[in-house]
């Protein structure tokens, strides 16, 4: 017993030396894989982590894509999606979440998911205009769906306070195939520009408004081709060869646009 | 309770040992962390500012509560059986149980002003916030958000009881924090990991028969989730409040008074050496 302070100094000594040696020792490391994406915890195991709080689960993830969502390129849309789907799951009700989740994924390669949001929004927020006229105003523009679009004004209709008439009209004209306006979205999308205070959320969303004003010239492009040669385009590069565009526009997400059933679309990211 | 004349001397005791385990303390801190997280919270939303400080700063609340109830209540039952208090006050010519009641009166008066002193404060904190920004839903801090805080009440309750029983039971005061908060977590949030499941059956493999086993607590414990009502006063309506609130509200307050008398019984037979 007398000698256990010598022990203990030895023996923390040989710890000391064992973290040196360690340290200056060169070892060759197994390559590591690619990552791919950032991670997103799924709900169950979020509910656990914050003491069975899905409230709070959903406000912490909401904020962690505020804070971190500003990338581009498919691993960052992928990321997105998940990160959106898995809020939604611990709130659909969440405000933030369908309406920065539907501006970031319909508009940069995820349509479907984005509507998903808007979908699963519209269920929960059951008095809530804004949903379904989101939803419907992306059946119109994105889906080319006029029915579903239709559907989903005359429901925001319903359950409007202030906004009746309006929407009412809008919802006819859709019927009667009148709005064709296709610059209502890129309206839209600078009028929230203009609102957001979150420079992030402006470069955001200034890069889907580039976006779409790519879209809206290809489609003008094709248009005018159709009425100079008389018959449907067939393929985008046939607008060069006319010489109405020069260039195909660029697109800041780089997803890119396609080029199908005759009609250009938003291209999708592919998630694998 | 504390006013029947045989409760009132383990109630004032009760209420100078909380005092002398900074009682006082812990509820300007647990103030200072609900309104400070709310205030923050609500800087992170775009849309909502209001909503987003409201159901942060009520997520906090039910989870720093159940904290400052355990704190009270290993200082009330832990502690008197740790440094033999019980020498004095179990002495005197009456039942146990009045001991141990007088004391769950004393750690549930004090966590229910406690939950009345910050839902007051972040009621008015929301509302300031509120003034900054005119949401299309605004929160709703009349009656809905006082049930809210009514079912919380009732949540804390339970939790009460659980803590009590095992302070009375076990041999150290750390089972009482570690027992407690997994009771409070388990019974929190079981109901809606089977209901996830049920909507995700990728999540786990087998999801069908995990959730069966997981919906089996339901036997076990009470579903507290159930008691989380704060979507009522997010956003003012109450669709949100379950149509069921009586029959759980009812169950979960059995719950944790059957827990109380398995604590009478168990403190009435303890052997204290």
């Amino acid at each position: 017993m007398r000698f256990s302070p010598l022990f203990a100094v030895v023996f923390f000594l040989a710890f000391l030396g064992s973290v040196y040696i360690k340290g200056h020792t060169v070892t060759p490391h197994a390559p590591q894989p690619a990552m791919e994406g950032r991670v997103v915890i799924s709900a169950p195991v979020q509910l656990l982590m914050y003491g069975g709080d899905r409230f709070l689960g959903a406000n912490l993830e909401a904020m962690r894509i505020a804070a971190t969502g500003g990338g581009t390129g498919e691993s960052n849309t992928a990321y997105l999606i998940r990160a959106h789907h898995v809020v939604a799951e611990l709130n659909a009700c969440h405000e933030d979440n369908y309406y920065i989740g539907n501006a970031l994924l319909s508009l940069g390669g995820a349509q479907d998911e984005g509507s998903e949001l808007l979908r699963l929004a519209a269920d929960c927020r059951f008095w809530d205009e804004y949903p379904p006229f989101f939803y419907g105003l992306n059946e119109l523009f994105l889906n080319r769906n006029a029915q579903a679009a239709q559907h989903a004004i005359e429901e925001a209709a319903k359950r409007s306070t202030s906004n009746v008439a309006a929407l009412k009209s809008i919802a006819i004209r859709i019927r009667a195939a009148e709005i064709g306006d296709e610059r209502l979205m890129v309206t839209y999308l600078n009028h929230e520009k203009e609102l957001a205070s979150d420079p992030g959320l402006k470069a955001m969303l200034e890069k889907r408004i580039v976006r779409l004003e790519g879209l809206l010239l290809l489609r003008e492009a094709q248009e005018k081709y159709e009425n100079q040669v008389g018959r449907p385009l067939k393929s985008p590069d046939e607008l060069l060869t006319a010489g109405i565009l020069r260039i195909f526009p660029e697109d800041p997400l780089r997803i890119g646009y396609e080029f199908i059933d005759g009609t250009f679309r938003l291209g999708q990211v592919k998630i694998r | 309770m504390c006013l029947t004349s045989s409760l009132r001397p383990d109630c004032v005791s009760g209420v100078r040992l909380a005092l002398r385990a900074r009682f006082l303390s812990i509820a300007a801190w647990l103030v200072v962390f609900v309104v400070g997280a709310a205030l923050l919270a609500a800087q992170f939303s775009a849309r909502q500012p209001a909503t987003v400080g409201l159901d942060v700063g009520l997520s906090v609340l039910r989870l720093a509560l159940p904290l400052a109830i355990i704190i009270l209540v290993q200082e009330l039952f832990s502690r008197e059986f740790d440094r033999r208090y019980f020498l004095m006050s179990l002495t005197y010519p009456r039942p146990r149980y009045g001991f141990l009641l007088g004391r769950v009166a004393v750690v549930a008066t004090l966590s229910a002003v406690l939950l009345v002193t910050v839902g007051l404060l972040l009621a008015g904190v929301i509302w300031w916030v509120g003034t900054g920004y005119e949401q299309s839903t605004p929160v709703a801090l009349g009656a809905p958000y006082w049930v809210t805080l009514s079912f919380l009440a009732a949540d804390l309750l339970v939790v009460t009881c659980v803590a009590t029983f095992l302070a009375v039971v076990a041999v150290t005061p750390s089972f009482v924090l570690v027992g407690t908060l997994g009771f409070a977590i388990a019974a929190r949030s079981y109901s809606t990991i089977v209901a996830l499941l049920r909507d995700h059956p990728d999540v786990v493999s087998h999801a069908d028969r995990y959730g069966d086993s997981v919906e089996l607590l339901g036997y076990l414990l009470p579903d507290l989730a159930a008691l989380d009502t704060r979507m009522a006063a997010l956003y003012g309506s109450w669709t949100f409040v379950p149509e069921s609130w009586a029959i759980t509200l009812l169950g979960s307050v059995g719950y944790g008074a059957g827990f109380i008398g398995l604590a009478i019984w168990a403190i009435q037979r303890k052997r204290f050496s």
